[in-house]
């Protein structure tokens, strides 16, 4: 069922409004888990690998998760479905193009998943609209120890939680917001930005995670380091630096009005008017379009557009979501005129 | 930005252009399509992360990023298998046993990465053995006789043992 539906509204974390919906769009807390008695994943062999995933399905079956979830075989799915599966953020790019006894279990409300085999055995995540990181910290943790309760984890008193990765051992805790921060970027505050979050041990990234591409004044911002911390002190710091993050984004924006309120309300309707308009839009300008758009709604310079018609374009325009759209393969060029008909009929509904 | 030269070739025009965070900076890079295409930055399967950020320390400095310190190159865990020198090439080690056999190298690693060397969170309920199935045990004899047939006695002889240790513990 999750592969076959592509609407917006089954995507939860992005379709229901959440706390400081203006600024922050999703919360997202990830863990990082491996089973006592199996080598990390790479290194498995492909029995091994079998028998870890029956192991962790298993153990996943007997969670208070697995009557309202979903189990997704990724070898035999097709790249499109993979590339639904990430641009829904249930699944990491690595797992897509990865090994090949992977499978995720993911909750029909699509706020709550987990990926067996990927570089990890087990990575569980939460993700919520909005800014609320206390509440998706409390859904994956109580996750984590149902499923604690069925296996043994690899853990080490002196490491905490053994990872594949030395960059995520300790907790193997890795919680993240994305922000949409275009006044902060218009003011050239954007930099001053980066560097108070690195002081504060967490880093800013594109919207696809490390080393991604930054379209459309989205960013990633998410705690570096996972040994030495506790969890509660992650999401804690996590809390306060979005906090401030959502305040400068305000206070860069009540500047803008007060200073260039026509520049501003230009700027989106321009923007309006090209994507009502146009015939053939790229993923990125549509993107970079929206921006000022979703800036022109959020900062009231523009009276009748609905942030939720500009949240669900930013998903439903990705280049699988348009596939599944339109129930068969298209190539960069059908997929830029199938885009572009699909924001003209959104933008011109009534709202 | 248009008429501006592409930034790895310095002669075509750039028409590609890409924003990222780089080391908490704020980098943007200006490059040709036939660049791009050739160092991974365009075209299907878009690899952007590594390749660009190799490039930013590439044009910042005209060389490549600095050697990250090394550790006993050759040293392998006895459990897996993985070796050090394997683990720096591909960023992770084999099993959770490799954090001992390593422990020497990790320690620095670990200093510049994280904030501390001592797990400060959560702790899992006490240990429990995971649940086997007699036909994961099926699995495993499996393996076992494939490791036999390569000759890889070392795997047969961990296998032999993992078997005995699980059919031990399912008729308790």
């Amino acid at each position: 069922m999750i592969l076959e539906d592509a609407d917006f509204e089954s995507c939860g974390w992005l379709a229901n409004p959440g706390p400081f919906k203006e600024t922050v769009l999703s919360s997202r807390v990830r863990l990082a888990r491996n089973v006592d008695g199996f080598p990390f994943s790479h290194w498995a062999s492909t029995g091994e690998l079998a028998r870890l995933v029956s192991t962790c399905s298993t153990a996943i079956r007997q969670t208070s998760m697995a009557a309202d979830c979903e189990e997704i075989h990724l070898e035999d799915k097709s790249e499109v479905d993979l590339q639904f599966l990430q641009e829904r953020h249930q699944i990491s790019q690595e797992m897509a193009n990865g090994l090949n006894q992977r499978s995720v279990f993911v909750c029909k409300s699509q706020m709550q998943a987990v990926m067996v085999a990927e570089e990890d055995h087990l990575r569980l995540q939460a993700i919520l609209p909005g800014l609320n990181l206390e509440e998706t910290w409390k859904q994956c943790g109580r996750l984590d120890s149902e499923i604690s309760s069925q296996l043994s984890y690899a853990y080490s008193e002196r490491l905490g939680y053994l990872t594949a990765c030395p960059t995520n051992v300790g907790t193997g805790l890795r919680c993240s917001i994305m922000v949409h921060l275009p006044a902060l970027v218009m003011t050239r505050q954007i930099q001053k930005m980066v560097n108070a979050v690195a002081q504060m041990g967490m880093t800013v990234r594109g919207p696809e995670g490390e080393g991604s591409e930054i379209k459309g004044n989205l960013f990633q911002i998410s705690n570096q380091v996972t040994l030495g911390i506790t969890e509660a002190d992650l999401i804690e710091r996590l809390n306060r630096l979005a906090g401030e993050v959502v305040e400068s984004e305000k206070k860069a924006t009540r500047q803008l009005v007060e200073e260039a309120e026509e520049d501003l309300a230009d700027r989106a309707m321009r923007a309006y008017g090209i994507l009502s308009n146009a015939r053939k839009l790229t993923s990125k300008e549509t993107l970079e379009l929206l921006s000022p758009y979703r800036l022109g709604i959020t900062s009231g310079v523009v009276k009748n557009g609905s942030l939720e018609t500009i949240n669900e374009l930013m998903l439903c325009t990705r280049p699988a979501h348009l596939q599944k759209k339109a129930g068969k393969p298209l190539d960069v060029r059908e997929r830029d005129i199938w885009r572009a008909q699909f924001v003209r009929e959104k933008l011109r509904a009534p709202s | 930005m248009n008429g501006n030269k592409c930034q790895i070739c310095q002669q075509q025009i750039a028409k590609i252009h890409i924003t990222q965070i780089h080391k908490d900076q704020l980098v943007e890079i200006h490059v040709c399509p036939e660049c791009a295409r050739s160092n991974g930055l365009s075209g299907p399967g878009i690899k952007a992360d590594l390749s660009l950020g190799d490039l930013v320390e590439g044009i910042k400095s005209g060389e490549a990023a600095a050697p990250v310190e090394r550790g006993d190159e050759g040293k392998t865990c006895p459990v897996c298998g993985q070796t050090y020198r394997g683990f720096r090439e591909s960023g992770r080690l084999g099993c959770r046993h490799c954090y001992d056999s390593f422990g020497e190298e990790l320690v620095p690693l670990l200093r510049k990465v994280q904030m501390g060397l001592t797990h400060q969170g959560k702790n899992p309920p006490a240990a429990k053995t995971p649940k086997t199935s007699a036909s994961d045990i099926q699995k495993m004899r499996e393996d076992l006789r494939n490791a036999i047939s390569e000759e890889d006695f070392k795997r047969a002889a961990q296998l032999r043992d993992e078997i005995r240790n699980l059919k031990k513990e399912t008729s308790q």
